[in-house]
């Protein structure tokens, strides 16, 4: 699971480097969340700009990430393609998250693993 | 593993193995086909959501190893995408399940499969057969379609 941590106005912005957030890479997502957001930062914003497709499992991967970071440490998701964009609408859940159209532009930190 | 049979522009058959990896494997190959056909993109985009759902539930749910067999046809028509997906796993009735609407406030992690497969499929059947699940649907395409050359 390949991402990029940045930093902006105070956020942590994690930028997945992946084309497909599917059932194959859900946990594996949820854990490379964990170990990002040791990382400080609020709120912690998702950047899913490389994302291509996205199907239920990788929906309640980001839930999962929503809830693991809980109520004071915000998840946002940033840069939807259109095909995750419907994911989001279809299923309502555009409406828990804060969605920003576009990238948000973040200071490089240190790789993460 | 996965195989797809010989190239039709306007029909693909494909079979893969029971895993998740294979399962994303064979979806690449459905979203080359249907892009190679011209294929209109919020089309391709419902038909990639719908089959990543009725695939990967399959490989989790309908087989208890990644060694199961999983077969999939797809038939372009000029206005639409006809899709059936076979397997030899446990029966699995769909007529069940996916008809609530997802309530966003409760956060849950899962149970959006079906109910995303109900909201972009057309004509949902289901046959348990010889053994075999049988899941048929189709997909509308745009009446203004490139295909409509191709199939005549």
């Amino acid at each position: 699971m390949q991402m990029a941590l940045g930093e902006s106005g105070g956020a942590l912005v994690i930028e997945l480097r992946e084309t497909r957030l599917d059932a194959a890479v859900a946990i594996r997502f949820k854990d490379a969340i964990r170990s990002a957001t040791v990382h400080p930062g609020n709120p912690v914003i998702l950047d899913l700009k490389r994302v291509e497709f996205m199907d239920s499992s990788g929906l309640g991967a980001i839930v999962g990430a929503m809830k693991l970071l809980g109520p004071e440490r915000p998840l946002e998701i940033a840069a939807l393609s259109p095909g995750v964009r419907k994911v989001f609408r279809l299923t309502r859940m555009d409406t828990v998250f804060r969605i920003h159209p576009e990238s948000p532009q973040a200071q490089t930190l240190p790789a993460a693993e | 593993m996965t195989y797809r049979n010989a190239a039709s522009p306007t029909v693909f058959t494909a079979c893969c193995h029971s895993s998740l990896d294979d399962v994303r494997a064979l979806l690449l190959q459905v979203d080359g086909f249907l892009r190679a056909a011209q294929t209109p993109a919020d089309w391709i985009e419902d038909m990639n959501i719908i089959l990543a759902e009725v695939l990967s539930n399959i490989a989790r749910h309908g087989y208890c190893d990644d060694t199961g067999r999983i077969d999939l046809e797809i038939r372009l028509a000029d206005n639409e995408l006809r899709c059936r997906v076979s397997d030899t796993g446990r029966p699995f009735d769909p007529n069940a399940v996916g008809h609530a609407t997802p309530e966003p406030e409760l956060l849950r992690e899962g149970g959006y499969g079906w109910f995303l497969i109900r909201s972009l499929a057309r004509a949902l059947t289901y046959r348990r057969a010889m053994g075999t699940n049988n899941l048929t649907f189709w997909v509308p395409v745009a009446c203004k379609h490139p295909l409509a050359d191709l199939v005549g």
